[in-house]
């Protein structure tokens, strides 16, 4: 049959032919796994530990409904009305739009190369915690003794400079290449099996947390306002932040999985459902982990360091691989939902722009990504700040990246994007295709929310980053020889991130 | 019947207002598991958050997955 086909199918024919999510929860459940991911876990928890425990929960509770909600809504208004991908739905609006869209995709894309590059990291883990096999061909911790799981750093730094990080790599995105191939199809059915066992998992380990010896250190640690002295402007400035940046916004991710609702789909009731599942998903997870954590003697500043050596390096208790096997095989599944639907996000705007088919382009934006993340997957022994060798080159590479990808990349998408909206097409439009077949009615004041509150909440967070990004606490005062680095790599993630949406945007589709 | 039916079911009496008492329940539970963390030792103020945080994600969430299910297509 399909080679009857025409592999480039017209605008009207893909219209036509649009996949639909099956059932409203399937979206809900997509929606909910983009957004809960690794930072889930090892960053959101610990950003409340040390910005005033409960009073920020509440605090980054009301910036989500003035910041964070605003922009998950008009991101799904804008896929659900225009049913396309970011690039296909902005052009919709303004013809420059379109290379805001390609803009944000290139930004996603590096960003995915290297976020499966760390879900690969937490897969290896979680077969050797089980195992806890001595990790072959690594540096010795003792002479004739390979580390294990439990023998942090080695460990950590052993598997950074084996193949193992490809073999992980590689495993993980067969798995987004299967999920991702059937489509929403594929995307539904996954999620449906995630969602429930990640819920029950993180309940079950927040209500074993409350039993453990730990249980009142590790919550006076995460929720304690009193316990640590913060800033108010930088407890407000992280929260305005974290509202968005936590919800998959800036993406092109929630238009994408929007694009692929049935005409007239819920948005409000969606948007918000969405918000608080991962809010409370992040809010148990402190709760499950912070117990564990302050038994196991490894309370600390969260981060991939965190999760990788000290989490680790104190299950040395009996069933203590168990658990690590547990909290792995978590990150693993929560980072490979955000995984597919940034992939998605692409596919989904290639498809669009040049009316390729589903299996075609699946194939060739999984590959191009995997071999995006093998810079990121290929560590090397280089000078660590103590005179010796170690991978911190490779570590702050991956960090100075991260950084800009994700903060500065996302602020500014979110904000053109929300302007472009509100603003060029209209807030008023908004509100109106949010409420045509929302469960409630939100009020014509919210316009304003959309059109000032939530852009200038974004704004505050860039300004946060950007002051932030001029300091870059312990990369230039730790590392001298990675100095370069952090003036270079800016340029050069936005001379790619531009260029190559330029092309794109440039290229003649069939959309 | 699906575990929404069964978990919604017996607050669709009370209308939309159905989830604001779902909140109350949640509420309630966060303060039970508030005083256990305060008899094993936790900070009272600690405690408080912990309170709040449970009924504000967890009770919120109840509320709208409520309005979500009463206005399902019937």
């Amino acid at each position: 049959m399909d080679e009857e086909m025409p592999s480039e199918v017209s605008s009207v024919e893909a219209e036509v032919a649009r996949e639909t999510w099956i059932t409203r929860m399937g979206f809900i459940f997509a929606v909910w796994g983009s957004m809960t991911g690794l930072g889930n876990v090892w960053n959101w928890p610990f950003k409340v530990s040390v910005l005033g425990g409960g009073p920020f929960v509440l605090i980054y509770l009301v910036l989500l409904a003035l910041i964070g909600i605003p922009v998950v809504l008009t991101e799904f208004v804008l896929g659900s009305t225009f049913r396309r991908g970011f690039p296909g739905a902005l052009k919709r609006i303004h013809p420059g739009g379109e290379f805001l869209g390609w803009f944000t995709l290139v930004n996603a894309a590096i960003l995915t190369s290297f976020y499966v590059v760390i879900i690969g990291w937490a897969a290896v883990y979680a077969g050797y915690a089980l195992t806890m096999a001595p990790l072959p061909g690594a540096m010795e911790v003792a002479p004739g003794v390979a580390p294990t799981f439990l023998d942090q750093p080695y460990f950590f730094v052993n598997v950074l400079l084996s193949p193992l990080t490809v073999v992980g790599l590689i495993a993980v995105w067969i798995v987004i290449f299967i999920i991702d191939y059937f489509g929403t199809r594929g995307i539904e059915r996954s999620v449906m099996i995630f969602f429930p066992l990640l819920w029950i998992v993180i309940i079950m380990m927040a209500l074993f947390a409350l039993a453990q010896p730990g249980a009142a250190e590790g919550i006076d640690f995460y929720l304690d306002p009193l316990r640590v002295d913060f800033d108010y402007v930088e407890m407000i400035g992280k929260a305005t932040g974290l509202s968005f940046f936590k919800l998959s916004a800036g993406m092109g991710i929630l238009t994408a999985y929007a694009s692929y609702l049935p005409r007239k789909g819920e948005l409000t009731n969606s948007a918000v459902t969405t918000s608080l599942l991962d809010t409370t998903f992040a809010f148990t997870a402190g709760l499950a982990v912070f117990p564990i954590a302050a038994t196991a003697g490894v309370l600390g500043a969260g981060g991939a360091g965190w999760a990788f050596i000290a989490w680790p390096g104190g299950m040395t208790g009996v069933g203590g691989n168990l658990l690590g096997f547990v909290f792995f095989i978590m990150m693993v599944l929560l980072g490979i939902t955000s995984a597919v639907s940034l992939t998605e996000a692409i596919v989904t705007a290639v498809m669009d722009k040049w009316g390729w088919p589903r299996n075609r382009t699946v194939i060739v934006i999984v590959l191009l990504l995997f071999v995006m993340g093998l810079p990121f997957a290929s560590w090397f022994e280089a000078p660590g700040s103590a005179g010796g060798e170690d991978v911190s080159w490779g570590l702050y590479l991956l960090d100075i990246f991260d950084y800009y990808v994700e903060f500065f990349g996302l602020a500014i998408v979110a904000l053109f994007m929300m302007l472009i909206m509100a603003w060029v097409w209209g807030g008023s439009k908004i509100i109106d295709a949010a409420n045509e077949s929302g469960d409630f009615k939100l009020p014509s004041w919210y316009t304003w929310v959309v059109k000032i509150v939530s852009p200038i909440g974004i704004a505050i967070a860039l300004v946060f980053v950007a002051l932030q990004g001029f300091y870059m606490p312990g990369v230039i005062a730790d590392d001298p020889g990675t100095a370069p680095l952090l003036f270079q790599i800016p340029f050069i993630w936005f001379g790619i991130v531009v260029i190559f949406a330029i092309i794109l945007w440039r290229m003649k589709g069939v959309d | 019947m699906g575990l929404a039916d069964i978990i919604f079911g017996p607050f669709e009496r009370f209308g939309m207002m159905g989830g604001v008492i779902l909140l109350l329940i949640v509420a309630i539970i966060g303060g039970v598991l508030a005083a256990y963390l305060i008899v094993i030792g936790a900070n009272i103020l600690a405690a408080v958050s912990y309170f709040l945080g449970l009924t504000f994600t967890y009770g919120m969430l109840a509320l709208f997955l409520y309005v979500m299910w009463y206005r399902r297509p019937k």
